[in-house]
């Protein structure tokens, strides 16, 4: 089971490719990116629970990221510098870090500084492992569904999708928010894709999927998960 | 990805028993609609991203209209010969793709009798601003309750001459 998903946004490849080996082994899944233009392209795609970010970049800074990052999500940010200036410290905490290490720093320190921010993370952020909804099994660990059969693999944001549902029950969705939850911020009237993806759903979770049980559809508005989702 | 070709049908005849592989597993089937080349090359590259992202799978329907004074199984065009250019068009598809040729009388019944029911298809569409066959065709099978997503190609622009 991995400890969480930690997205590393630094200009040097040689920190880059330490912390990816570093937090890799500490049991994080990691993904990198080189600019702040490429990390909010990953912040997309990888949906990190943390993201580790350098302050100086070429292109856009770590502070401005840090901002960007932080008008439209609640992800963790510690912010990374070789500054040790307290005006750097505040500016960079105003920004809206969550925490500030700066380099060079100890591997055993930045681990207890992640374990310690992701721990204060508001616990809708994560989906517990396992939950059931009646007959309906959602393992996320696993990426499998099952509905009293076999085990049913789910794609990325099949899951993602279902993930967004199911920390939203008995709530009548958008399609916009579920297009921006799921995909991103630049999506919003793609609503042929989610219903494309809602029908892969009911294929995969429900008994019958042309009178769907779980994932109803709300007539002009969007789509509701029916059932109140509990921790297996 | 090769494509697998399901072999010709005839779909005049009735009912049929679908010849390529039965829905029973839990992937979903994404149905293009073959149109002209350059448009079903257009839908096949949309739907291939998408059944990428719902692991899918892909059918191609291309419906061969035969006329009146022919037999069904002697169309104008020999079936080979459109084969392999569907071949061609889907050998690039990264996922399992199979190739439907029908061999009917009218195109309407032949995608009704081969589209399953609310089956999600993708329709390559030309861009004009006003309602082109394939966009009529896509509002004919929205309205018959199927889910279509259109993949919409530029108007090309005349080359050369003053």
């Amino acid at each position: 089971m991995s400890a969480g998903r930690i997205l590393v946004i630094d200009d040097e490849p040689q920190i880059r490719r330490i912390m990816r080996t570093t937090l890799t082994n500490a049991g994080f899944e990691v993904e990198d990116s080189r600019t702040a233009e490429e990390g909010f392209e990953k912040i997309r795609e990888f949906r990190p629970d943390l993201v580790l970010l350098d302050i100086n970049m070429p292109g856009m800074n770590g502070m401005d990221a840090c901002r960007a990052i932080r008008a439209d999500s609640d992800i963790a940010v510690i912010m990374l510098t070789v500054r040790n200036s307290e005006a750097d410290k505040v500016a960079a905490l105003d920004a809206g870090a969550d925490d500030f290490v700066t380099k060079p720093f100890s591997t055993p320190e930045l681990l207890a500084r992640i374990r310690a921010t992701l721990r204060r993370m508001p616990a809708s952020h994560s989906s517990p492992p396992r939950i059931r909804v009646g007959q309906l099994l959602i393992d996320f660990n696993a990426r499998t569904v099952s509905n009293g059969a076999e085990p049913v693999h789910l794609t990325p944001k099949e899951l993602d999708l279902l993930r967004y549902l199911t920390q939203h029950p008995n709530q009548a969705l958008s399609h916009r928010e579920l297009l921006q939850a799921v995909w991103g911020p630049d999506y919003g009237s793609e609503v042929d894709y989610l219903r494309a993806f809602v029908k892969s759903l009911r294929k995969k979770i429900e008994l019958n999927p042309e009178n769907p049980q779980f994932i109803t559809t709300e007539p002009w508005v969007g789509y509701r998960f029916n059932g109140l989702p509990e921790t297996s | 990805m090769v494509p697998s070709l399901a072999g010709s049908t005839d779909l005049d005849a009735g009912p049929v028993e679908r010849p390529w592989p039965r829905d029973t597993d839990s992937r979903l089937e994404i149905f293009v609609v073959f149109t002209t080349l350059e448009l079903t090359a257009a839908a096949l590259k949309k739907a291939s991203a998408l059944a990428c992202s719902l692991d899918a799978r892909i059918v191609v329907l291309a419906a061969r209209i035969v006329p009146y004074p022919l037999a069904l199984a002697t169309p104008p065009v020999p079936p080979s010969f459109d084969e392999r250019r569907l071949r061609r068009i889907a050998a690039g598809c990264p996922v399992e793709t199979t190739i439907v040729l029908c061999l009917c009388r009218d195109l309407w019944q032949s995608l009704i009798l081969a589209l399953t029911p609310n089956a999600l298809v993708v329709l390559g569409v030309r861009k004009r601003w006003w309602p082109t066959r394939e966009t009529r065709l896509a509002w004919k099978l929205r309205r018959a309750g199927y889910d279509v997503m259109t993949a919409e190609t530029a108007p090309q622009t005349l080359q050369g001459g003053k």
